[in-house]
């Protein structure tokens, strides 16, 4: 097993990358993601595996320092397990044979025999110079798998001009065992990178876009909000409160003496190596018409009832239609306040509510903050692994 | 919709000026001064920006050049292809990125992105507000150094990613292609990408232009020469 190095796409991989496996990573224009090759090269030196590096665009020097300034890693500590194949190499073997079949003959030889005579385990290929050489099928022929004595990952990456259509084809003719795809969602400006993983060979996946930043070099996915709604008084901000590390809520003191939400409250938190940001609505009817703004663009919902209170769950299934729109989007239902004697079961929430079979329904109370994680972690889980 | 000008008296007269989103292609002989066309017509008007990829020169000396000709520094972002491969060492700063190599287009791609994004975030942070997004002119000498790296069906696409955001956010480009090294194929396949063409032959006593495109319109050849810093004088 072969780690990526990033946590959130390692726990969606259930561990990393299986030996042997072949993996693109399909960058699209002005996405910023050349530090998922890096990272995962970094990642394999330091675990102790044998990598050889093919990077036709740049000499190996060039490459180590342009590494160290992105990603912080300096991989000549590493130089008795890494091997290259620069543009110094690549420069040679076009001008020596111009024929492109020869050449690529010379190519598959010259993998072949430094990856079997080094016991390299692992190949780092940007495939881009190569494709326009040899086609991208013809490119990542050259280093097929089973022409090595020994099991050996490689990685590619490409860099991906021609569209998702494009890519579709080209992984048809050239199946890999696991691909993703990283995008820019650009305005005037990118303004953030997300990432998809398109094909696992070894898991049943659904296809997400996931957001991530890329700083000081390394990749942070995250989920940008998920959003907290139910009625007034279910435990919301407590709830928020108590899965963040750092929340705060705009509220006022409410008839009954106690505080309540007048705008919103947002909490942050990490889970399962995503950053994720929580939004809790308020739950009085006054504040419906500012719900929508506050719920544009969740990934992800919880709705919250009072398990004391069944008169309120018209209520809540009102607020589940506000949040959700016209849009789909994982839902959990959580019956707060299970410490106290209750009388709703899950089969009248889930009726009242008019949820799927599938939709976690928790008992928990909102004051245990071990619980509150719990609800956000099978979150995460059904914004990336489940269909909804 | 903001208004580019040449600043180029000869041309502007003619012309009045580029339209927002144009992509133009200089097409010229070797040792015809394409590249110096090129940066003229990328000189920044105030309140503008120019953004520059460098294939051919290095970023020093295209800032040498544009410092000559009073572009301001914080006005002018280079993105510079050649002078990694030499000095691997050489740091990128805000307005000054190295890539490896032209076959990178990966790495240019991202930096470009960056230095788009620097300048947007700059000009919101400009306690006198211009017109936003900021107008960016926008450079690459020379699309004959990029097709001897990387196949006409790779740059094609990557040209088209480019001048669709160009016109997008009504920035300009202007691309240098050599005319001689190139088949008529070639140049016909990067000739769909633009919006107008600036011509240049050898003429009897000097090199000259004239503008295609643009509006439909096209001027007479003109006769240029450039002036001591290397400002660009066209006659007519």
């Amino acid at each position: 097993m072969i780690y990526t190095g990033i946590d959130a796409l390692d726990g969606l991989l259930e561990g990393g990358v299986q030996d042997g496996s072949q993996v693109l990573f399909a960058i699209e224009p002005e996405a910023d993601g050349q530090h998922f090759m890096i990272t995962m090269l970094h990642t394999a030196v330091v675990a102790g595996k044998k990598t050889l590096v093919v990077a036709p665009f740049t000499r190996k020097d060039a490459y180590l320092v342009e590494v160290a300034a992105q990603s912080r890693y300096h991989l000549d500590c590493y130089k008795d397990l890494i091997w290259y194949i620069d543009m110094t190499e690549v420069e040679t073997i076009t001008e020596s044979h111009p024929d492109p079949e020869g050449r690529k003959q010379v190519w598959i030889d010259r993998i072949q025999n430094l990856v079997n005579q080094e016991k390299i385990e692992v190949i780092f290929v940007y495939l881009d110079l190569l494709s326009d050489q040899f086609g991208f099928d013809g490119a990542v022929s050259i280093f097929q798998t089973k022409q090595f004595d020994h099991p050996v990952t490689v990685i590619f990456e490409y860099f991906n001009l021609f569209g998702t259509e494009m890519l579709d084809t080209l992984i048809d003719e050239t199946p890999f065992n696991l691909v993703v795809t990283l995008h820019a969602g650009s305005g005037i400006v990118s303004f953030f990178n997300f990432f998809s993983i398109h094909t696992v060979s070894w898991l049943s996946l659904p296809s997400r876009s996931l957001p991530y930043v890329a700083t000081e070099g390394h990749i942070i996915p995250y989920i940008p909000k998920i959003v907290v709604t139910g009625p007034p008084d279910t435990g919301k901000s407590t709830f928020v409160r108590n899965v963040s590390e750092a929340g705060m809520s705009v509220d006022r003191l409410g008839l009954l003496g106690t505080p309540t939400t007048v705008a919103l409250d947002i909490g942050h938190m990490a889970s399962k190596g995503f950053d994720i940001n929580i939004y809790g609505t308020p739950g009085q009817e006054r504040f419906d018409p500012i719900i929508p703004q506050l719920a544009r663009n969740a990934m992800g919902v919880i709705l919250m009832v009072d398990v004391t209170r069944p008169d309120l769950m018209p209520r809540a299934r009102e607020l589940k239609g506000i949040v959700e729109g016209n849009t789909v989007v994982p839902i959990i239902v959580v019956a707060n306040k299970a410490d106290l004697t209750y009388s709703v079961t899950e089969e009248m929430i889930r009726s009242e509510l008019q949820i799927r079979d599938d939709t976690p329904v928790f008992f928990i109370s909102a004051i245990e903050r071990k619980q509150c994680r719990d609800v956000i972690n099978s979150m995460v889980d059904q914004i990336t692994k489940f269909s909804f | 919709m903001y208004s580019y000008q040449f600043g180029i008296p000869a041309l502007d007269e003619q012309l009045g000026g580029l339209v927002s989103g144009a992509n133009v292609l200089i097409l010229a002989p070797p040792l015809s001064g394409a590249e110096r066309i090129a940066y003229n017509l990328s000189f920044p008007a105030k309140g503008e920006y120019c953004v520059l990829l460098s294939a051919d020169e290095r970023a020093a000396e295209v800032a040498n050049y544009f410092k000559l000709n009073g572009t301001e520094r914080r006005s002018l972002a280079i993105i510079d292809a050649i002078t990694k491969s030499d000095a691997p060492n050489v740091p990128d700063t805000e307005r000054m990125k190295f890539i490896a190599s032209p076959v990178d287009l990966t790495g240019i791609s991202i930096k470009m992105s960056k230095v788009f994004s620097g300048i947007v975030d700059e000009s919101l942070k400009n306690p006198t507000p211009g017109v936003f997004p900021p107008p960016i002119r926008f450079c690459i000498n020379s699309l004959s150094t990029f097709l001897m790296y990387r196949k006409l069906e790779v740059m094609y696409q990557f040209l088209h990613v480019i001048s669709a955001k160009l016109k997008k956010n009504e920035w300009i480009g202007f691309y240098v292609l050599n005319n001689e090294s190139f088949d008529a194929r070639t140049i016909s396949v990067i000739k769909q990408l633009m919006n107008g063409v600036v011509e240049v032959r050898e003429g009897e006593k000097s090199f000259e232009l004239r503008v295609i495109g643009l509006g439909g319109r096209m001027t007479p050849w003109l006769p240029y020469t450039f002036d001591p810093n290397g400002k660009l004088v066209v006659e007519g």
